[in-house]
């Protein structure tokens, strides 16, 4: 079976970054969940048999979240959502953006956006 | 647009900018190994944390904890439990750290010709197994054939102009390697004798 490729969005990029610096721990919890993830899609190869407590379903266009439970946290890590987008057509994992409660519309309003844009232009 | 990588340490290698940071994070994905294998499993077979916690006769805590614990942390028990709870055989086996994928492949093709000779030794004298046994063994040339020759195709894409007309050495298989190494052996036993 082919595996899935991943590739970021400039917006991913710089929330890449921004967490990197100001939030660290949290990213290193999602990037441990999104590693989990992507493996296991690779195995599975759809989207819909990968279901666990960190993935997060509920938005329009298949999109999902990611977010940092589990594993040994030393103290309690504030609420982070890595959005992802899984194309089944091309086996493409897109990394959208990473953000928080806060920032958590004007996100989803992105990825909608950035998704349709991709499907409009036949990936 | 961003960039294109195969996997998460990869794209953390790629974006990351602290040294500390990158290390740390991919330290944590490659202590996780076995966690990670054992929730493949639990998906694979379409359950939930809790629905294997029934099976397994504990907390759907327990499960969450070993589906999130570094692989040191983990104990026979909780292999051998996933095991029984998704009715699966553990097996335990040590191997090269970083083996080559040629000898793997060695090994594979071994193993399956292991498995088709136990085949033929069960078919004694059922007529109608010997006959479901045959067509196995054609849909097997066929599909395990095919496979070769799908990646032989990309590769030949890859491979330069000159390269196509040079002779191809055929390395003698593993098992008749072995045979050769365990002959000198008998050897010796019958000097002794």
């Amino acid at each position: 079976m082919q595996n899935w490729n991943i590739e970021t969005t400039d917006k991913f990029d710089r929330s890449f970054a921004k967490y990197e610096k100001k939030h660290p721990e949290e990213l290193k919890f999602v990037l441990n969940n999104l590693d989990t993830y992507h493996k296991t899609l690779n195995t599975l190869g759809h989207p819909l048999n990968v279901k666990a407590g960190f993935i997060h379903s509920h938005y329009p266009k298949g999109i999902k979240s990611i977010d940092q439970k589990g594993g040994q946290q030393k103290t309690k890590l504030r609420q982070t959502r890595l959005y992802v987008f899984p194309d089944c057509n091309t086996r493409m994992l897109w990394y959208l953006i990473i953000g928080d409660k806060s920032s958590q519309k004007q996100d989803i309003k992105f990825c909608v956006e950035f998704v349709k844009r991709l499907i409009k232009k036949g990936r | 647009m961003g960039k294109k990588f195969k996997n998460v340490s990869e794209m953390v290698s790629g974006l990351a900018k602290d040294a500390k940071f990158k290390k740390e994070t991919v330290e944590t994905i490659k202590k996780q190994g076995l966690a990670k294998f054992l929730f493949f499993l639990r998906c694979d077979q379409k359950l939930t944390q809790k629905e294997l916690a029934e099976r397994i006769g504990c907390s759907q805590g327990r499960v969450s904890k070993i589906e999130s614990s570094q692989d040191e942390e983990l104990g026979v028990k909780d292999l051998l439990d996933y095991g029984n709870a998704l009715n699966l055989q553990l097996q335990f086996g040590y191997r090269d750290k970083s083996p080559k994928r040629t000898d793997l492949v060695k090994y594979h093709a071994i193993k399956i010709k292991q498995y088709f000779d136990e085949l033929v030794n069960l078919a004694e004298k059922d007529e109608e197994m010997i006959k479901g046994l045959a067509k196995f063994h054609i849909e097997g040339i066929f599909n395990i054939t095919g496979m070769i020759a799908e990646s032989l195709t990309k590769l030949k894409k890859k491979l330069p102009k000159t390269m196509t007309k040079e002779a191809i050495h055929i390395s003698a298989p593993l098992q008749d390697k072995l045979s050769t190494i365990e002959q000198p052996l008998k050897v010796k036993e019958k000097v002794k004798a």
